[in-house]
């Protein structure tokens, strides 16, 4: 039995891992790019199109808002869970019952105490995808409204790369949001089997 | 580890720790609790008798017992059970 446990515990693992790596990378991208939008919003109020820029530079900084809460919430979760995957990586031979389950303890604990803040981070990469891809909208519009201008410079182009740039972190953001929210239901699942195994386990603490 | 644990894991964690004597302080510090709530758990599995006490001059030495092998192995069956039965998350 330990052995296919320990292959679904390293897998779970790494899978977690990589999931809040890549989601630090996509919050410290949001915090960048959501300042950078909000001062060149505010820096060309000066040349037009100011509903435009004002409601571009109001939704940057909802979104660099929201990647600084991202990345600080990410890092709260990763730094449990880094120490774990550091011991079963050093841990060489085969793992004994014991060492297994004291890692699936302390899992199980580090889900208890971070269930509300995975939960906020689902809600937020889900605003901060929408909102990254509300500014690739603007991104586009701002683009199409320049190339129609016949005095427009090479620079007419870059609305349009800063749109791919929004959309992809914003269709990024939706996808672990989706993540998310199969790690909480595989782990939802899991708690509720704690929940039954305590009856059991109360039952044979009474027995004796 | 400061993560929220119930009773019945903490149990587990003094008794696997206990498997060779302890000292009380040893396992408080170990398995992070504090002096208070140590006493009352380490009281607990005493009674159950899955702990005995030996007492070496002013120290005493905490042992898991063999009863205590019971709960030990139906803890560790239901907890793997946990990776084992209920589909995991993967990328």
């Amino acid at each position: 039995m330990t052995d296919e446990t320990l292959s679904q515990f390293k897998n779970e693992l790494n899978s977690f891992f990589v999931l809040f790596i890549l989601n630090v990378v996509f919050g410290a991208l949001a915090i960048a790019f959501g300042m950078q939008f909000m001062i060149a919003s505010v820096m060309g109020l000066a040349e037009g199109e100011i509903p435009l820029r004002v409601l571009t530079g109001a939704i940057s900084l909802a979104v660099f808002g929201l990647g600084l809460s991202w990345v600080l919430s990410s890092v709260k979760v990763l730094e449990g869970t880094t120490e774990i995957r550091r011991e079963y990586r050093e841990y060489t031979g085969p793992v004994p019952d014991e060492i297994l389950t004291g890692w699936i303890v302390r899992l199980t604990a580090q889900y208890r105490e971070n269930r509300k803040t995975i939960r906020r981070m689902t809600v937020i990469c889900a605003l901060g995808g929408c909102a990254f891809l509300a500014i690739g909208v603007l991104n586009l519009i701002q683009g199409i409204t320049w190339t129609a201008d016949p005095n427009a410079s090479w620079t007419q182009g870059l609305p349009f790369i800063a749109a791919g740039i929004n959309i992809t972190i914003g269709l990024a953001s939706l996808l672990f949001c989706g993540y998310f929210r199969r790690y909480s239901a595989a782990w939802d699942l899991r708690l509720d089997e704690t929940a039954r195994s305590e009856t059991i386990l109360s039952q044979t603490l009474e027995q004796q | 580890m400061t993560e929220r644990r119930t009773p019945y894991e903490i149990y587990w964690e003094i008794l696997v720790y206990c498997k060779t004597p302890r000292a009380f302080t040893a396992i408080i510090n170990r398995c992070d609790l504090n002096s208070k709530t140590g006493q009352d758990y380490i009281s607990f599995l005493c009674v159950k008798g899955y702990l005995s006490r030996t007492v070496d001059g002013e120290k005493s030495w905490y042992t898991t017992t063999e009863k205590a092998g019971e709960y030990l192995s139906l803890f560790t069956e239901l907890y793997q059970k946990l990776f084992d039965t209920i589909p995991g998350f993967r990328l």
